[in-house]
Parts: C-alpha cells; structure tokens; sequence
C-alpha cells in the first residue's frame, strides 16, 4: 500500500466539480486506510504546488483530475500542472491515474519515458452525461454516477496497493459491470450512459 | 486516416440526430475541455458538425456497433 498518495481537483467549472465531488470519495478511503493524502483542492491545483509537494513528499500514487489535452493535464483554470516538454520527469517513481481527456496519448508516453512506473489515462475526451436538474448537487446525480465509479476504480486500486495493470484490468471491469447493468435496467438517458460508458471504457489506457 | 479526419457519414448524422431526439430533455453530456451540453445544444453541435457534434455522432454509432458484439 503507498503511503502518500497526491491528488489534484480543480473546481472551476461544471465538470471540474463533478470531478471534485468524486475523487472526495477516494480521499475519505485513502485517509481511513492511514494514507498520507495531499490534496491539492481548487486554486490549490498549481504546477507549482503538485512540484514542490512530489520533491517534499515523493508520494507513490498521483491522482491527476482536470481537463486536459494529448500533451498535458490542467489544474485550476485549466492552467497545466503536467505536461509534456515541460515537467513529466517530476512524475518519476510514481504510478499515475489522469482522469483527463486525451492525456493518456502523449503525455502518458512522456511521463514512463521519463521514470513513471505507470500512466492510466484517457486517449479521448472523457464524457460524463448528467442531469441538468441536478448539476448543482453532483452527489445526487445517479445519471453521472456510474462513469464516475466506474473511472474511480482505476484510482481506487493503485490506492490500494494494487499494481498499475491490475487497477486497470479493475477500471475496465468496472465499466463493464455498468455497461451490463444498463443494458438490462430502466434508467431514463440510460442510452448516453450506455455511450458514454462504453466510450470512455474503450478509450481507457495503461501505459507502462 | 485519423478519426479527426475521417468523414462521417450522412447516415450516422441521422442516426444521431433520431437519438438526440429521444433523448430526455434534462440529459446533458459533459464533453471535456469543450465544455456541457444540453439537449438542444447539442442538436446545434450536431446540425454544424463541430468537433462536438462529430464526438456525439460517433459515440452514437459505436454504441449501435457494440451491440453486434454482444
């Protein structure tokens, strides 16, 4: 199990809040299981603080949230903290989960060139449909619920110990559970759901 | 070809402009860095054939291929 884990969560827009609200879950796991959590929350999201805490901290595990591009992944106001040309070596000896779009393209190639044990990422955009009725209150948004768990897993597994090809193996599994359970229940937009599970489970990639 | 190059067919547009169509109004999709879309923001995506109207056409056809695999 690591003992420090690094998380960023931006909170500047809608889907930066959904994704803020998720990775919420995994810092409450990670802290009941006596992880160093640093969580690098909102304007907190800066290259400059996700540099100076992995030279202070060197945590095992960076969980990366945010919009992103194939070069490079963004914090608060979508200014990068990752990107290619610029500081991937500073992802050395760590094993990454980027919960961005199309960061899993090249960026995930510059991070384990440049000592990354691992990059789990996205090669497209990630899409995340929800409930307009419910944007406010991600936590009650059941239409976004399934994607969001099923994109935690990846993070949750490399939380728990687990190696990088095994927390993905986790994610897909995990995507394909919801993939299952939509086709076989009612759920109104279940057919977005069922698109956008299937696209990000698709798009979804281990990088080693 | 890259599949940002790749034409898409003008059947696949139809298919996606049915399915937008019996999409409930209170579904939205969040499209990455491009943004949140509601319902009707999404038919103006996909009459114009922007980069988010081509990105929901083609989930839209994918999910129709999957269900051959299943």
């Amino acid at each position: 199990m690591p003992e420090t884990v690094l998380l960023t969560r931006p909170k500047h827009d809608l889907t930066t809040s959904y994704l803020h609200y998720w990775t919420g879950k995994l810092i409450k796991e990670a802290e009941k299981k006596g992880i160093e959590v640093i969580d690098l929350e909102k304007e907190k999201a800066t290259r400059e603080n996700l540099e100076s805490y992995i030279d202070k901290k060197k945590p095992e595990i960076l969980v990366l949230n945010g919009h992103g591009s194939k070069d490079r992944i963004g914090g608060h106001k979508n200014r990068p903290v990752l990107e290619k040309g610029g500081n991937e070596s500073k992802s050395a000896n760590t094993a990454i989960y980027a919960r961005t779009c199309k960061s899993g393209a090249d960026l995930a190639e510059a991070c384990v060139g440049s000592g990354a044990k691992a990059y789990i990422g996205y090669r497209k955009d990630f899409i995340v449909p929800y409930n307009t009725q419910k944007s406010t209150k991600p936590q009650r948004d059941s239409l976004a619920e399934p994607v969001m768990e099923a994109s935690n897993e990846a993070a949750r597994n490399l939380i728990k110990g687990n190696k990088p090809k095994k927390a993905y193996r986790k994610s897909q599994e995990a995507y394909q559970e919801k993939i299952n359970k939509v086709l076989t229940t009612y759920q109104l937009g279940k057919d977005q759901l069922l698109a956008a599970l299937l696209h990000n489970k698709e798009n979804q990639v281990l990088e080693e | 070809m890259s599949e940002e190059a790749e034409n898409i067919p003008e059947d696949v547009y139809k298919i996606a402009r049915y399915r937008l169509e019996a999409m409930p109004a209170h579904i939205g999709l969040m499209i990455g860095e491009k943004g949140n879309y509601n319902k009707e923001q999404l038919k103006e995506e996909l009459k114009n054939r922007t980069e988010v109207g081509k990105t929901f056409a083609r989930m839209q056809l994918r999910t129709l291929q999957s269900f051959k695999e299943i």
